[in-house]
């Protein structure tokens, strides 16, 4: 397993996106949703891959490949010139990745004549150097297909989110495990498709991408000055865990077929262990379970969430129900699966589920959901979805607040409460200061456990 | 589905000059230098490439500030499938959906397009300056900022110039919940600026956490600046066992002039007890007197909610604050003067400011 044998997996662009409900919901969607439901997989990641700026599709496959130190190529076709094109005008699609090969491949003599970019990022694409296609590369030991988060995450490389984008794959890929694990079995959003099924992946192989992101984003960015990474201006501060872990863990997935991943409950935390029994497994179970807290750690909000609107439920009952989400950097599709196992259980009727984004998280907030509307949408689940571009300002957190309160005319909102510190403070106020009674606010953060209120 | 109707529309293309919008995105200054501003239906990339990647750390502040004004800025926006000529930056690109701004250019515009290129790109900038600035007021602006630009008469004269300006002027009234300016009374007023007659000596700071060393320093000068305002006399710090480092080195970094007495108090919590009662405890006996909360950095969502229920039945009710970057309105004085517009974008600062709800 070691790494001088250079292997390296190839992470393919699934084009498919054939959601189950594709009658009449369509027009109920507006704005950005109307755009994202007619592109296709490569539409979805330049989506969220220019923050929303683009939402084109492109005519080849795209390919991603990783190596056993992390480091990412993508391969572009030359039939996709305009996208190289804007590749070469604006460093906005490749300063994420590390290297850059545009390859053409002719037909009839199987000459591949390509262009291949040094390591590094800020490189234009050099041309005329010899390179072979993706399909022709013996380095690569497998090539799976996986969804647009995927293969998003694994191209994000540096950006100060790619870690959130990780996690958001590998918990996507995981959801009806989770949500097995958080509420049960008989959770009738197990019969909806997980995000990646949007798009006809296998769960094997989105699971085996996921991990494959994760861990080659967290090697890359062990490896930066320390100084570079607390240049970050953010309050989230981000610690580079486990890099060693990950390193292994990334060498592993190099060498496997498949990852058999679960989700269990244990002594109230999530915890990822090996589902299969190979050589490997007792390895792959340490690595797990070392990474499960930071993976799964922030999805035990649901169950604490589950538990006070459980105990709320009385009070609920012969109500009209709506809900509002703030949509944080952290969340994903994933999020609004557990949402919907969630309400099924509670066993309520949604109307309205308002989807409060910020100008950070609203690109994977708008096609999370898309696939929520599409998927999830039913009654007993998230009723209509209502997404809203808020920001992080407190002028606009009031007058969100005061549009949810002339919105819901009838019953009781239940805010989540979760996204930036401005916009939860000020709704909880405001909600609470213009609906009284009728905001039920909830946070939805794991419960902190007791341990940790220890005093100086 | 639908969306919250705030209309804006992608507006401007303009090479080399001064973007402010909503909120940013942005990659490790030592890595890339690349922002994306995003406004609501539109975005924009800008993007900067350093000859020394290593003096990049430095200049990170100055993607808050300036918009990498410099060169080159892109803009794109979105016209479907996007492969057809506007994809591509060009400064005299305008999105048809564009109308105001395009009425704006029609007419003396045009023909000044034609014959004087230099100094259309200079009137350009000079109207895309002022949209920025107006965006910016449109995001950052508390009400009584706002109230203050438009009843200038700088600004009045600007805006029966420009179509653009009108625009702007009614966006901002409708998300400041003001009606017209004329309408503004002291009780409409929501923002931080809203006065506040009873006298408040103590300044409650929550810090959950704030492992940053620049940012304990933004936050002090923004404490400061606060406890000065207010003539505080007492600011406490207010923090956990794993916080005190973080709280311990805001305090450092107060400004020494200031009378204020800092002191820093842990969050007590029993082991039967959540973090967040434990926060909410310490709290409401620091609030028996009229007082601010500071809540600085990130919080629990538990501890907010918590705290939310607590000022329905909490008397005196206290202040809530928050710490945000917000632009430094410098700028301001000098459109009240009436100095030239291009001077706008050579003062901007963007800093840590304490918002008030």
């Amino acid at each position: 397993m070691s790494s001088s044998f250079n292997l390296m997996l190839a992470l393919k662009l699934a084009e498919a996106f054939s959601p189950r409900s594709v009658k009449g919901d369509y027009k109920k969607l507006g704005g950005i949703m109307n755009k994202l439901k007619g592109l296709n997989g490569s539409g979805h990641w330049i989506f969220l891959q220019t923050h929303g700026m683009w939402t084109c599709g492109i005519e080849e496959d795209l390919t991603l490949e990783i190596n056993p130190e992390g480091r990412t190529t993508l391969y572009l076709n030359y039939k996709d010139y305009d996208l190289i094109k804007a590749i070469e005008n604006i460093p906005l699609f490749h300063f994420m990745v590390d290297r850059l090969a545009v390859y053409k491949e002719d037909k009839e003599e199987k000459e591949k004549i390509s262009g291949i970019s040094p390591w590094g990022i800020h490189v234009r694409v050099k041309r005329g150097e010899p390179a072979t296609s993706p399909k022709q590369r013996i380095e690569v030991k497998q090539r799976i297909e996986v969804s647009p988060l995927t293969f998003f995450a694994a191209t994000s490389g540096f950006h100060r989110l790619a870690r959130s984008f990780g996690l958001q794959a590998v918990q996507s890929a995981l959801s009806k495990k989770i949500a097995k694990a958080l509420f049960g079995d008989d959770v009738s959003a197990s019969d909806c498709k997980a995000f990646h099924e949007l798009y006809g992946v296998r769960d094997e192989n989105e699971v085996l991408g996921a991990f494959a992101a994760l861990a080659s984003r967290n090697v890359r960015t062990s490896q930066m000055p320390l100084k570079a990474l607390e240049a970050e201006l953010t309050t989230a501060r981000e610690r580079i865990r486990n890099a060693c872990i990950y390193k292994c863990l990334l060498e592993l997935i190099l060498w496997r077929k498949r990852l058999d991943v679960d989700v269990r409950e244990s002594n109230g935390k999530l915890q990822l262990s090996p589902s299969g029994k190979d050589e490997d497994s007792e390895k792959l179970g340490d690595m797990l379970e070392a990474i499960s807290q930071e993976v799964l750690g922030r999805l035990e909000a649901y169950r604490r969430a589950f538990e006070e609107l459980k105990e709320l439920k009385n009070k609920l009952s012969d109500e009209e129900l709506h809900m509002a989400v703030g949509f944080s950097e952290q969340m994903g599709p994933c999020d609004f699966y557990l949402l919907a196992s969630l309400v099924n259980k509670l066993n309520v009727e949604i109307e309205t589920t308002y989807v409060l984004a910020t100008p950070l998280s609203y690109p994977m907030a708008a096609l999370s959901s898309l696939y929520a509307a599409l998927e999830l949408g039913k009654p007993k689940m998230l009723g209509d979805i209502e997404f809203v571009l808020a920001s992080e300002d407190v002028a606009v957190s009031k007058v969100l607040a005061k549009y949810l309160e002339e919105e819901i005319e009838r019953g009781k909102l239940i805010y989540l409460a979760s996204g930036p510190t401005s916009q939860v403070l000020t709704l909880c106020v405001e909600l609470k200061r213009l609906m009284k009674e009728k905001a039920i606010l909830i946070p939805l953060a794991p419960r902190p456990a007791a341990a940790r209120a220890t005093t100086a | 589905m639908r969306s919250l109707a705030l209309q804006f529309k992608p507006c401007c293309v303009e090479l080399a000059f001064t973007l402010y919008y909503p909120d940013m995105v942005y990659s490790n200054p030592l890595i890339a230098e690349i922002d994306l501003l995003l406004i609501f239906e539109g975005g924009y990339v800008c993007a900067e490439l350093k000859k020394e990647p290593s003096k990049a750390l430095k200049d990170s502040l100055k993607y808050f500030v300036n918009g990498l004004a410099q060169q080159p800025v892109f803009y794109l926006y979105d016209k479907g499938r996007g492969l057809g000529e506007e994809r591509y930056p060009n400064p005299f690109l305008i999105s048809q959906e564009n109308s105001a701004l395009l009425n704006e250019l029609k007419g003396e515009g045009r023909e000044k397009i034609r014959s004087y290129m230099d100094l259309v790109i200079r009137e350009r900038k000079k109207l895309f300056s002022l949209d920025n600035f107006l965006r910016l007021l449109l995001v950052y602006g508390s009400p009584s900022v706002c109230k203050g630009i438009f009843n200038s008469t700088f600004f009045q004269k600007l805006s029966k110039e420009f179509q653009l300006i009108n625009t702007r002027y009614s966006q901002i009234c409708k998300v400041k919940l003001l009606n017209h300016v004329d309408d503004i009374s002291p009780s409409a007023q929501t923002g931080s600026e809203s006065s506040t007659t009873e006298h408040i000596d103590r300044i409650v700071v929550v810090i959950a956490s704030l492992n940053n060393e620049f940012l304990r320093q933004e936050a002090a000068k923004a404490i400061s600046s606060y406890a000065e305002k207010l003539s505080s006399k007492e600011v406490i710090l207010l923090c956990t066992s794993q916080s005190k480092p973080d709280a311990e080195g805001v305090k450092g970094k107060l400004k020494p002039n200031i009378q204020v007495q800092a002191k820093i108090e842990a969050v007590k919590g029993e082991q039967s007890k959540s973090i967040e009662m434990a926060w909410i405890n310490s709290i409401s006996e620091l609030c028996e007197r009229p007082c601010v909360i500071l809540f600085v950095g990130e919080v629990p969502k538990g501890l907010l909610v918590e705290i939310a229920k607590m000022l329905e039945f909490k008397r005196p009710k206290p202040k809530l604050a928050v710490l945000t970057w917000r632009p430094r309105l410098d700028s301001i004085d000098k459109l009240m003067q009436g100095l030239e517009l291009g001077d706008l974008t050579e003062t901007e600062r963007v800093e840590l400011d304490v918002v008030e709800l």
